[in-house]
């Protein structure tokens, strides 16, 4: 996971703990007025739902391996690879001479992290093959 | 089991009780009732911020929250993350473990 949404979730989650740190104290305190235990009843949260997931992951683990395959080596009149893929949401175009990064790339799709494209360009930036995409 | 709580009548109270008695859980009243908002507005926000951590992950129902640091009533005190299917069975239990025998539930939620 990228660093700054993990900073957040950690973010959001100290907050949730300090507030189920005073729901303690308000329960244990409502007892004490009460003389005993107080039938407290715990209202809904969205932790409580049990999620499916997404079939959308699976078909994008599933097209990314078919994705995976289709990176071949540069032809000589090839100078780079050019991909299009989208993260969080926001659409990024990334140009790579080598295929290590590209195949980090394909093997960490998920929900959150798609290739839309993937073509080889010449030293003009022109596309000579898509291989993926487009 | 816990009882069934029974409801006193106005009458009940003034003619059954002593003053002093009703002074006291009068006031005792008022608390509970004070912190049971208190703990409700607590919930919401714990709702909102769960709502938000699903959606910076972009997906909803997978995320392992964690249980809570300390025993609050609804939570198995055991458990390392929350158990999700757990708010069907919404649990009555206090942050003591003791099982209350007999209160009145009308201001708790």
């Amino acid at each position: 996971m990228p660093e700054v949404p993990q900073i957040r979730i950690n973010a959001l989650l100290l907050e949730r703990e300090a507030l189920f740190v005073r729901i303690h104290g308000i329960e244990r305190a409502a007892s004490v007025l009460l003389r005993e235990p107080y039938p407290f009843t715990r209202p809904p949260l969205p932790s409580d739902v049990r999620g499916k997931r997404k079939p959308a992951a699976r078909v994008a683990r599933h097209d990314g391996a078919a994705t995976k395959a289709s990176l071949r080596k540069l032809e000589p009149e090839e100078t780079a690879y050019r991909v299009t893929y989208r993260q969080f949401g926001q659409t990024r175009v990334e140009t790579h001479e080598s295929a290590d990064a590209l195949r980090t790339l394909l093997g960490a799709q998920s929900a959150q992290l798609q290739v839309l494209t993937l073509e080889t360009v010449d030293a003009n930036g022109a596309v000579k093959a898509v291989l993926h995409g487009g | 089991m816990a009882k069934k709580p029974s409801t006193l009548s106005f009458r009940d109270i003034v003619l059954g009780a002593d003053a002093e008695v009703i002074r006291q859980a009068h006031e005792a009243r008022v608390q509970i009732d004070q912190l049971v908002e208190e703990r409700q507005r607590a919930y919401d926000r714990i709702a909102e911020l769960e709502t938000q951590v699903e959606d910076v992950l972009g997906e909803t129902g997978v995320f392992p929250f964690p249980a809570p640091p300390l025993p609050v009533a609804g939570f198995d005190p055991k458990a390392d993350t929350v158990t999700r299917g757990g708010a069907k069975k919404p649990a009555a239990r206090p942050a003591d473990s003791a099982t209350p025998a007999a209160a009145e539930d009308d201001s708790a939620e």
